[in-house]
């Protein structure tokens, strides 16, 4: 039973790299486990502290009781998306629309595995991958997103980029300790390039923004 | 009067010669000091009012500034539309004013209004420079050779960049005469920053305004007078200035109460940073500093393009040596290149007129004195042009055809030829000079009146573009004007020079040898005219079938107003999602350009991204104008796949949307974006303006016409002008935990201002530069939420509390920008149609969206763009044309006396039609008013044809031969010069119909009517007008006896 599963993580693993090559060939993945010891502790940062609250996944901004700022007009993140509108994938640019579909630099946008890009355009934002053992572990203080008062990052799961939030658990030099519900043993995440890699997930995702092309 | 000029031109040669002479060396100067551009400006009389507003959401800046700005310039007498923008960090409003009005005194009515308004404290509107549409006309950039690659030396480098554009470039640049503005956009202004720490602050009890007050009672001289002593004087000064970061360093902000010293490097950071930009600049793939020189109005755009690109070549020699400074864009390039389309045209044709009227007329010495009547009458219409303002350009000198031009001289001419021929003939023996000069003054009266009665028809039916107003008015006004002056010019010519060159070089042993071609035309001509004669009437069912076929052709076609002038380059804007920010949306537009620059076709691309210091284009962050500058087309690789620029900007976007994510792409071209933005307030070709009150609702609607335009076949791109809302912090101070404070609002509103806004406190002064003090947050602080909810609130004397204790802290969303139009709100659904004729498109998308948008009231749409100044023209032309047709029939009736012949003679002008419709659909062109213009001509042209046909006839009639010989001699003999006007016509024409260069689309539809038509106008003229003219004797001579019949 043992080896079965660990002949399907491996399996999971392949597959995940193997897209993530289909999907940048030229990007440059770091695959190095990051190692964090188990005694990296639990011990939250006092600027952390709203940060600590359970994210949903799919739901990126998240209200904070603690947070010293709230949010008085729901992100568009926390609306559930209209059937229809989730899925860009099969529609050209129309007029008013978003440049969503084959041969445009977002190929699909789905609601639950967030945002494809074409593999010119993972070339072109220079994003860095690297692949993570499980959903708690250590990141540079660049590779997190900050979004109003929630933080995140990028998990590559499938070809597809999604914003994950995450719970801060350590401050140390240059980097944090963090863990991530949704992000799972042999996932990758986004270390480079997450600025315009945010830029393209507000564009594909939020409504607000362009308006419906269909 | 005319008989008087003529044969005073025929004695006095000598004079008319000197005349000539004197108005040739005029024509030269004037020629020298014409005013050139490639396109006329069309920018409507307009006054750009800018005002820097800090701290205001648009909404709040529309209700405290722009709308109070707008409230006072309604009163100002002549303004037609006022049109404003709001976003964050400025309030723009253009007041545009009817089109009479002087731009100085526009200006002065606006600045006399400005004067008394009251607006918030510190708000200070301004006029935008004195320049229009065509006003940019020169872009630079200033960069490093060698760019730094650490980010912190890389800020300083952009800083020192800055400030050679601003302090050593910019002043010198604005000494060039023309120049009435330097626009700086990119950089980053060279700013001392004082970064508090706001722990320290908070532990020392130090407030924002403490180090505010410590700067200011530093850094300042003060003056002590002189003082004297026993047999000198001494002047005494304070020196308090601050120098350098040291300094700023050692200021003194506090002493605390045990006596500690607080200076400013004891709590804050003193470094540069960078400031908080409206806008960026990048020029291929990398960061820079862009500047533009602005024209001032009415100046001559290629000389003061020539002028700032020898000052900047000045300015290169002062430079730094890690400094570059190249030109991107010359405006003085495009005029070169389209007058070198004109130029070419014009030559060409000129070439080819000449060329045929040897080949026609077969007398070498006649085909001379024709040929020169075109460079004289070029330079003449040069000197009118000049006395009128008249500018040269694409408009008023491509539309010249020198066939059209000569046909006075033409006709005149040939029947000297003919005359002298006859004369001779009948004498036996060569002519004396006496009997050249007597001959060719009968030549030239008698056909002076079909000469000069055609040739006036053809000004009469140009009369009516002089009613055109706005950009139509603008646009084909000159044409009009450079036309009618040239047309006179000849016609002053054909009774004045013509025969005084004819009397003098003409040989009086003539002989009107048939040149082969004329043979030729004759020997076919003959059988077709006797067999029209023979089956009048199927002639007559072919006229008028021909007639009906044109008029059905026409009706179906699709119109425009003027085909797109193509300026060679092309421009890209891009637009991105609203709350982007600086940084990225630079990212963004340095990686579109590496991709953009990746294309061989491409010598250089680069943008301005936001508003730049002179904000005439108050753009957000989140769009950018590139340039895509392009090598000359002989310099493009042969073996590349991409041929023509329609090719290169389907490649660019096809590739730029599949590399570069979260942006879309509008395509334009520099000086046609300006436009659209200076006319309509919009930057696409066509709009849809949706007005009403509640913002959400308009750009919802304008959301739903971007979609259904959208899907229209054609449409290219689409989009709605608003992107919708953006994120905002917003702290709401809580006035019951201040009253409990005892203090007011005022505290905890000046720490965000000047904590994380920034606040000016002081100048550090570098011989005459000077360079802001600003204190503010680091940029890590800032952008930290948890930071900017702790900052300190100084409450009283050594007291702060966290701004979280006193405001409440939430995140909203705000409209992006607000913009106006005549005092309501509107949305623009932004639409560049592609592979179609606009004014198609524009009936169906406006028929699609009322069958789909039901407005609720107070709410609508209008359109706007070029097709208004389609229908515009259109309309003001069904009035005026058929007016100038009824001028025509009255002169024709009052010159022949005739119902019958007059209603024959007009019939030439719809029998053109048909080879001017069909011409313009072989050639895939949609009706514009360059075609209209060209119909306008050809009804005068192929009138004139018909005159001299009837009039010869009438001549026949009048010598007593039968109404058979009359027909057939008749036509025969003016078969000549039919042809001659025709195919001086048509090959004046045929470079301008075929020509390639930069421009050439906007005179095609011109030629490609006329050429079509003229062709078509001839055949049936020939052919038709006899056999009616036959076939209706009783109507058209009553008189004519029985037995001529």
């Amino acid at each position: 039973m043992n080896k079965l599963c660990i002949i399907f993580l491996i399996f999971s693993l392949t597959i995940n790299m193997v897209n993530a090559e289909e999907g940048d060939e030229h990007a440059s993945h770091d695959h190095k486990e990051t190692k964090h010891s188990k005694d990296d502790g639990h011990e939250h940062n006092k600027k952390q502290k709203h940060d600590e609250h359970k994210h949903s996944e799919g739901h990126d901004n998240i209200e904070s009781s603690s947070s010293p700022v709230h949010v008085e007009h729901t992100d568009h993140d926390d609306h559930k998306e209209e059937k229809g509108h989730a899925d860009h994938g099969e529609h050209g640019e129309h007029g008013g629309g978003k440049a969503v579909g084959k041969g445009k630099a977002i190929e699909e946008v789905d609601e639950n595995k967030g945002f494809k890009l074409s593999k010119e355009a993972i070339k072109t934002l220079k994003l860095k991958l690297q692949t993570v053992d499980g959903d708690e572990f250590s990141i540079d203080k660049t590779t997190l997103v900050s979004s109003k008062s929630t933080k995140g990052l990028y998990r590559f799961r499938g070809g597809f980029f999604k914003f994950m939030p995450v719970e801060l658990l350590k401050e140390s030099k240059g980097k944090y300790l963090v863990k991530v519900k949704g992000v799972d043993f042999g996932d990758q995440i986004v270390i480079d390039g997450v600025g315009l890699l945010r830029v393209t997930d507000v564009y594909s995702t939020d409504t607000s923004e362009y308006g419906h092309s269909h | 009067m005319i008989n008087k000029i003529i044969q005073f031109s025929v004695n006095s040669r000598m004079f008319v010669f000197m005349a000539t002479i004197i108005l040739l060396i005029f024509g030269y100067k004037s020629f020298q000091t014409l005013s050139i551009d490639a396109v006329p400006d069309i920018t409507n009389t307009q006054v750009q009012i800018n005002t820097p507003v800090k701290g205001l959401v648009p909404e709040e800046i529309e209700r405290m500034v722009t709308f109070p700005i707008e409230y006072s310039m309604n009163g100002i007498p002549g303004v037609e539309t006022i049109r404003s923008i709001s976003r964050f960090g400025i309030s723009q409003v253009t007041v545009i004013f009817k089109e009479a009005t002087q731009i100085l005194v526009a200006r002065q009515l606006v600045s006399e209004k400005l004067q008394n308004l009251e607006l918030p404290d510190g708000v200070v509107p301004e006029m935008g420079p004195i320049s229009t549409g065509l006003g940019e006309i020169f872009h630079y950039s200033v960069a490093a050779i060698d760019p730094e690659t650490d980010p912190d030396k890389r800020l300083l480098q952009l800083m020192e960049l800055r400030s050679l554009q601003d302090w050593f470039i910019k002043p010198r640049l604005l000494t060039v005469k023309g120049v009435t503005e330097v626009n700086t956009i990119g950089g980053y202004e060279k700013q001392y920053f004082i970064q508090p720490d706001i722990e320290k602050m908070s532990k020392f009890g130090l407030h924002f305004d403490d180090i505010e007050k410590a700067i200011e009672q530093t850094n300042i001289n003060v003056g002590g007078g002189y003082i004297q002593q026993t047999g000198e004087q001494l002047l005494v000064r304070g020196v308090g200035l601050l120098k350098n970061f040291d300094d700023i360093n050692k200021v003194v902000v506090k002493r605390l109460s045990d006596y500690q010293v607080i200076r400013v490097r004891d709590i804050a950071k003193v470094k540069y940073d960078k400031q908080i930009r409206t806008g960026a600049a990048t020029v291929n793939g990398a960061e820079s500093i862009i500047g533009t020189a602005f024209m001032l109005l009415g100046e001559n755009s290629r000389s003061v393009s020539d002028d700032v690109n020898t000052k900047l070549n000045q300015i290169k020699k002062d430079l730094p040596s890690w400094v570059k400074l190249d030109v991107l864009y010359n405006r003085s390039d495009m005029v070169d290149a389209t007058l070198g389309t004109v130029e070419h045209n014009l030559f060409m044709g000129a070439g080819l007129v000449i060329l045929f009227l040897l080949m026609l007329v077969g007398n070498l010495r006649a085909a001379i004195i024709t040929s020169i009547i075109i460079p004289i009458s070029l330079l003449i219409t040069f000197i009118l042009m000049k006395w009128q303002n008249v500018s040269g350009n694409l408009m008023s000198l491509g539309a010249l055809d020198f066939g059209i031009i000569v046909d006075g001289a033409v006709i005149v001419i040939e029947n000297c030829v003919h005359k002298l021929q006859k004369e001779g003939q009948k004498a036996g023996r060569e002519l004396t000079r006496a009997e050249v000069k007597k001959y060719v003054t009968q030549a030239a009266i008698e056909i002076r009146s079909a000469a000069g009665f055609g040739e006036l028809i053809v000004i009469i039916v140009f009369v009516p573009l002089f009613a055109l107003t706005g950009v139509e008015g603008k646009m084909f006004g000159p044409m009009a004007q450079t036309f009618i002056i040239a047309l006179c010019s000849a016609l002053l010519l054909s009774f004045t020079l013509v025969p005084a060159l004819a009397a003098t070089f003409l040989s009086g042993k003539t002989t009107d040898k048939k040149p082969y071609l004329m043979g030729l035309a004759e020997k076919l001509f003959a059988p077709a005219l006797a067999t029209a004669l023979k089956f009048k009437k199927i002639v007559l069912g072919i006229g008028v079938t021909s007639i009906v076929a044109g008029v059905l052709l026409f009706s179906q076609m699709g119109s425009e107003f003027i085909p797109q002038l193509d300026e060679g380059d092309f421009a890209l804007q891009f637009i991105r999602p609203a709350n982007i920010n600086t940084e990225n949306s630079v990212k963004l537009q340095m990686l579109s350009e590496d991709v953009v620059k990746e294309f061989p076709q491409v010598k250089n691309v680069f943008a301005r991204t936001g508003a730049a210091e002179v904000a005439t284009d108050p753009m957000g962050v989140n769009i950018s104008d590139s340039y895509v500058m392009l090598h000359k087309r002989e310099d493009w690789p042969k073996d590349d796949k991409i041929q023509s620029k329609k090719d290169l900007i389907k490649a660019v976007k096809e590739k730029l949307e599949l590399h570069v994510p979260a942006q879309v792409l509008m395509v334009s071209q520099p000086v046609e974006l300006r436009f659209n933005e200076l006319l309509e307030g919009t930057r696409a070709d066509v709009s849809a303006k949706v007005f009403g009150d509640d913002l959400d609702k308009i750009i919802a609607y304008s959301k739903e016409v971007a979609e259904i335009v959208g899907d229209i076949e054609g449409a290219g791109e689409a989009e709605s002008e608003s992107k919708g809302k953006s994120p905002m912090i917003q702290y709401t101070p809580k006035i019951d935990a201040l009253a409990q404070l005892g203090v007011t609002a005022r505290p905890v509103l000046d720490a965000i201002s000047t904590a994380i806004g920034g606040k000016e406190i002081g100048h550090i002064y570098d011989g005459v530069r000077k360079f802001p003090i600003v204190t503010r947050l680091s940029e890590d602080e800032r952008k930290d939420v948890f930071t900017i909810s702790q900052l300190p609130v100084g409450i009283s004397e050594g007291y702060t509390v966290p701004i979280e204790q006193v405001a409440d802290i939430n995140f909203v969303e705000t409209f992006t920008a607000v913009a106006r139009e005549n005092s309501q709100r509107r949305v623009a659904v932004l639409i560049n149609p592609e592979t179609r004729d606009i004014e198609s498109f524009v009936n169906e998308a406006k028929r699609r969206v009322d069958e789909k948008i039901k407005l609720p009231e107070g709410y609508y749409i209008e359109w706007g763009g070029s097709f208004k100044n389609l229908q515009s023209a259109k309309e003001r032309l069904a009035i005026l044309v058929p007016l100038a047709m009824l001028i025509i029939i009255g002169m024709l009736y009052a010159a022949f006396r005739n119902f019958a012949q007059v209603i024959l003679i007009f019939a030439c002008a719809p029998m053109a039609l048909i080879g001017g419709v069909v011409s313009l659909n072989i050639l895939g062109m949609p009706f514009s008013i360059s075609a209209g213009v060209g119909f306008i001509a050809l009804s005068g042209i192929s009138i004139l044809n018909g005159v001299v046909l009837v009039t010869y006839f009438n001549r026949l009639i009048a010598e007593g031969k039968s109404a058979d010989d009359v027909v057939r001699e008749g036509a025969m003999s003016r078969l000549r010069p039919v042809l001659m006007t025709a195919l001086t016509d048509i090959f004046g024409f045929l470079p301008m119909m075929f020509s390639t260069g930069l421009g050439a689309e906007v005179q095609k539809p011109l030629a490609t009517v006329v050429v079509g038509g003229i062709f078509t106008a001839t055949i049936l003229t020939l052919i038709v007008i006899p056999s009616l003219y036959r076939l209706f004797i009783k109507f058209m001579q009553p008189e004519l006896k029985e037995n001529l019949i």
